[in-house]
């Protein structure tokens, strides 16, 4: 346990030194306040793109395209920026040697990827938070009413669920590549994969994607049947990720 | 009590074999200076030893603990890699204030203990990040980081390479400083080095051992069939390395007209060869000894041979 702490006050001292965490946290923030921005002022930046030339009638927007909006921002460039951040995470320390380094001084393996799992989801949970709270903010501020505090939750963690499974991958995908340019194809493909699987006949309700695909309705108060079993699926995806990650780690020559 | 000990150890990477069997019993206490030519096997060995790479058969014991490849105790060894690379972000003092903490070291021996190796390798009040740091400065940090949990056992991959002559005598005076309290196991390519530090010696060629032994045992096994000699004049001396040249199992290596290095098989045949050829043409010897390699030597010698 203690090198466990040791080497994620150490993971974190790299993520708040490299930027990683003012990254993560400016990306999120940014779209915390661009989500319900849009969607108060859509009609009319379409409107002026238009011009007079044509005339079209758009249904006023409400609250739930505010978090609409948020969230199609987060489903694409969350998930990119999280792999982008983390591709490099365990390539990197193999590639430079710094890992044989580390691992040659008692620390194990599992504190080893476990705890750079941890300190990646610590920071990408905290500029999550953070980004909800500036969504409600300029939610509330712009249409009167952000939704009920439980429901927006219920969103936030189907969301947050979803994109740990996606750092799992790839932590995963860095465990077992050697060079960084693969890990990233690798943990694309994985997020492809998790995005569609609510598309897989019968099962999809149950799947990882769900979660995704379903975080608007779920913050508007509409809960779905299959969303236990999807957050079971995904956390029972991201413990199997992490295992093969040690698994892989223990076995691979540095 | 062996600090090292292998039996039968290889590592086979595909077709080419690059530790062949090797088994070794490195004495507790002893500085090992572990000698070959590039490609030799010694990272490999080395790797093998601190539990980096997995052996294809073959065992490792250290301090008589065995050794499982994905399951290995490290704490009490150093290693030090061929090219040390360090968290960047880090000061030299964060970095071993870490590798003591990972050590389970408490705050005040770890800070006592960082300020000391910062002042041994001259990095003390060096308040640059890591990044900044010129290759000889990363190969002090880097014994500072083996040095750090007071090991049993260091293991150093080419401890002097990136050092200038001033840094690496410095170097030198800290692995012989270390003699009879820990075990030093370090590859090098500078000879004299080993010949002045170590007490142990291994010379490693394709994988194979072909030297294992004492520095002393090793130099008196190479110097009991060498003989440097002297003639009285240049005349004679063109006249006996003629003769000597002809003569089976007896190789002559010429230093200068009159003094000549004579290498038989085996002791008792130099002695027989040398009055023979002497009063077969009635040479004149001035002087003769019997000569002992250098390390340098008995290196050039095995590997040639091997």
């Amino acid at each position: 346990m203690r090198s466990f702490l040791v080497f994620f006050k150490k993971e974190w001292m790299e993520l708040v030194r490299t930027k990683k965490f003012f990254i993560l946290l400016c990306v999120f923030a940014l779209f915390g306040m661009l989500g319900p921005v849009s969607a108060r002022y859509m009609q009319d930046i379409i409107a002026l793109a238009m011009g007079n030339t044509m005339q079209i009638t758009l249904p006023s927007t409400t609250w739930i395209d505010s978090w609409g909006q948020f969230y199609s921002n987060l489903s694409q460039m969350g998930g990119i920026c999280i792999i982008f951040l983390f591709m490099g995470c365990i390539t990197g320390e193999k590639q430079s040697g710094s890992a044989a380094l580390t691992l040659t001084k008692n620390l194990s393996h599992t504190s080893f990827v476990m705890a750079k799992f941890a300190a990646a989801a610590v920071i990408f949970l905290t500029s999550l938070v953070l980004a909800v709270l500036i969504c409600f903010g300029y939610t509330y501020l712009l249409f009167g009413y952000a939704g009920g505090i439980l429901n927006v939750l219920l969103g936030v963690t189907a969301y947050a669920v979803f994109t740990l499974t996606l750092l799992a991958i790839t932590i995963l995908t860095s465990a077992i590549s050697q060079s960084t340019t693969v890990s990233a194809i690798l943990a694309f493909c994985g997020f492809i994969v998790l995005s569609i699987s609510s598309h897989v006949p019968r099962i999809g309700s149950m799947l990882p994607g769900t979660l995704l695909s379903k975080t608007v309705e779920l913050s508007s108060g509409v809960i779905y049947s299959g969303i236990v079993e999807a957050v079971i699926i995904s956390i029972g995806i991201s413990v199997l990720c992490l295992y093969l990650s040690i698994y892989v780690m223990k076995r691979q020559e540095l | 009590m062996n600090a090292i000990e292998t039996i039968g150890l290889t590592k086979r990477f595909g077709a080419h074999q690059a530790v062949d069997n090797l088994n070794l019993k490195i004495p507790t206490g002893s500085i090992c200076g572990f000698l070959g030519k590039n490609g030799a096997g010694k990272t490999t060995t080395i790797k093998m030893l601190v539990g980096l790479a997995k052996p294809t058969n073959g065992s490792i014991f250290l301090m008589e603990d065995e050794r499982k490849f994905g399951n290995c105790n490290n704490a009490n060894i150093g290693y030090l890699p061929d090219v040390p690379n360090f968290y960047g972000y880090m000061t030299a003092s964060e970095y071993l204030d870490f590798c003591g903490n990972l050590y389970g070291m408490e705050g005040k021996k770890r800070k006592e203990r960082t300020n000391q190796l910062l002042k041994q390798v001259d990095l003390f009040g060096v308040k640059t990040r890591i990044t900044g740091y010129s290759r000889g400065m990363k190969q002090r940090l880097g014994i500072a980081q083996a040095l750090m949990n007071e090991p049993n056992l260091i293991f150093m991959d080419e401890p002097i390479s990136a050092l200038d002559p001033i840094g690496r005598h410095e170097v030198m005076e800290i692995i012989r400083s270390l003699r009879g309290l820990v075990t030093v196991f370090f590859s090098t390519h500078i000879l004299s080095d080993v010949e002045n530090v170590c007490d142990y010696g291994l010379i490693l060629d394709k994988g194979r051992i072909l030297a294992d032994d004492s520095i002393e045992n090793i130099k008196k096994k190479h110097s009991s069939n060498t003989a440097k000699i002297r003639l009285c004049s240049s005349a004679d001396g063109s006249r006996f390395y003629s003769l000597a040249k002809s003569r089976q199992g007896l190789t002559i290596e010429e230093k200068s007209p009159v003094e000549f290095l004579l290498r038989a098989e085996d002791t008792q045949n130099l002695g027989k060869c040398i009055p023979s050829l002497l009063s077969e043409e009635t040479i004149a010897l001035e002087s003769y000894q019997a000569y002992v390699p250098s390390l340098e030597d008995i290196f050039l010698e095995v590997t040639a041979n091997a």
